[in-house]
């Protein structure tokens, strides 16, 4: 029954896991730098994912406000724009202070943040 | 300003977008210097030893943000400390639109920009301002 | 003048009475140093980064933004080696506790933490140590 006032993974299925149109009109084609940028996004997820996990244990509302903002700019910019979105729906659930919002956003940003890496890995980034 | 010898700083947390930013602007201009700080706090100090004409300012940050960067600069140019302006670029994923009015009309913003940057938004300003 | 050897200090204090007070102090001691006075950390900082002051003497509790900032901004721009130019910081504080004194003594560019009300003596001798002056004038 708690279910229903919370939004479900298939709520940002309209938002595709990766544009990479968008990605390369980004980095204006170019190959290498884009590679280069993947990689530090990768590398950067994993870190917010960890200090995500280690704020909320400590319910630290404005980091974990703006380690979503952080990472809802940086997943719009490389075009992940799944990730984005829910990163966007943390952060305001962390400006209210909502935690039950926000511990069941992370488990869906989890799976997009699987998704993501597996899209990766399936184009050899 | 001139081509050939501008100065940009660039004050972003997120590395992958500095750099994004970074490579943006040595195309346009490959003659430029370019700055890049991870916070305010250096965006100050970097600033101050290298005096860049344009700025392009994230204004979450962890540590000390576009806030105070801006109110620190605006306070010495208030006291006239600050003889030059520069002109100050915002590039913000901030959503809610009376935060971003705000924004704008803050000391020497020139322009506030979504993230995430349209290029050909900004690459318009620029040939603009630079000869 | 002789621009290389004339050192200068900064004051950065709201109180306008207490400030005064520094000001005309330290410029009875070392008249022949340059003596720059903001009345909040924003000026203050950019007097900072613009005069590059040999010595600060910085309060640490003002209104809106506290002394802190100027600390935070040495911290990063020393740290990341940004900065040309290393001023001596003595932080003014009514230290609360023994952890806030800690707290505030590592931080880089503090050379010193003195307390409120100010022991003027005291100023004198941390001014001669800091510029390693074997004396002052007068």
């Amino acid at each position: 029954m708690d279910n229903v006032q919370y939004t479900q993974m298939t709520d940002y299925n309209t938002s595709p896991v990766f544009d990479m149109d968008k990605a390369l009109n980004r980095v204006h084609g170019k190959q290498e730098l884009l590679a280069r940028v993947i990689s530090i996004f990768k590398k950067n997820l994993q870190e917010k994912k960890q200090s995500i996990a280690s704020e909320l244990t400590a319910e630290n509302w404005d980091n974990l406000k703006m380690i979503s903002h952080s990472l809802k700019g940086s997943a719009w910019t490389i075009g992940a724009q799944r990730l984005g979105e829910i990163a966007y729906a943390m952060e305001k659930a962390s400006a209210t202070e909502d935690i039950s919002s926000f511990k069941h956003l992370l488990t869906i940003l989890e799976e997009s943040i699987d998704d993501i890496n597996t899209y990766f890995e399936h184009h050899n980034y | 300003m001139k081509k050939n010898n501008i100065r940009f700083l660039i004050v972003e947390d997120d590395e992958m977008i500095r750099i994004i930013h970074k490579d943006f602007l040595e195309e346009l201009f490959p003659d430029c210097k370019i700055f890049e700080a991870a916070n305010a706090a250096q965006g100050i100090c970097l600033y101050f030893e290298c005096r860049p004409h344009l700025i392009l300012l994230d204004m979450m940050m962890p540590l000390m943000g576009g806030e105070t960067f801006l109110d620190i600069l605006e306070e010495g140019h208030r006291t006239k400390i600050l003889k030059e302006k520069p002109k100050i670029v915002i590039v913000t994923a901030i959503k809610d639109v009376k935060e971003l009015m705000e924004i704008g009309k803050r000391f020497s913003v020139e322009a506030v920009i979504s993230k995430p940057l349209v290029q050909s938004q900004l690459k318009a300003l620029l040939e603009d301002w630079i000869s | 003048m002789n621009a290389h050897s004339t050192k200068s200090i900064l004051v950065i204090e709201d109180e306008p009475v207490t400030r005064t007070l520094y000001v005309n102090y330290i410029s009875k001691l070392v008249p022949d140093f340059h003596l720059y006075e903001a009345d909040n950390v924003l000026e203050g900082a950019c007097l900072c980064f613009e005069k590059h002051p040999d010595l600060i003497l910085l309060d640490i509790i003002m209104p809106d933004y506290g002394g802190e900032l100027l600390l935070d901004l040495m911290e990063e721009g020393i740290s990341k080696d940004i900065l040309s130019f290393s001023p001596k910081i003595i932080v003014i504080s009514s230290i609360e506790s023994a952890e806030e004194l800690m707290t505030l003594t590592k931080k880089i560019a503090v050379a010193s933490v003195i307390p409120k009300p100010l022991p003027f003596d005291t100023l004198e001798e941390l001014i001669k140590i800091h510029l390693q002056m074997n004396e002052l004038i007068n």
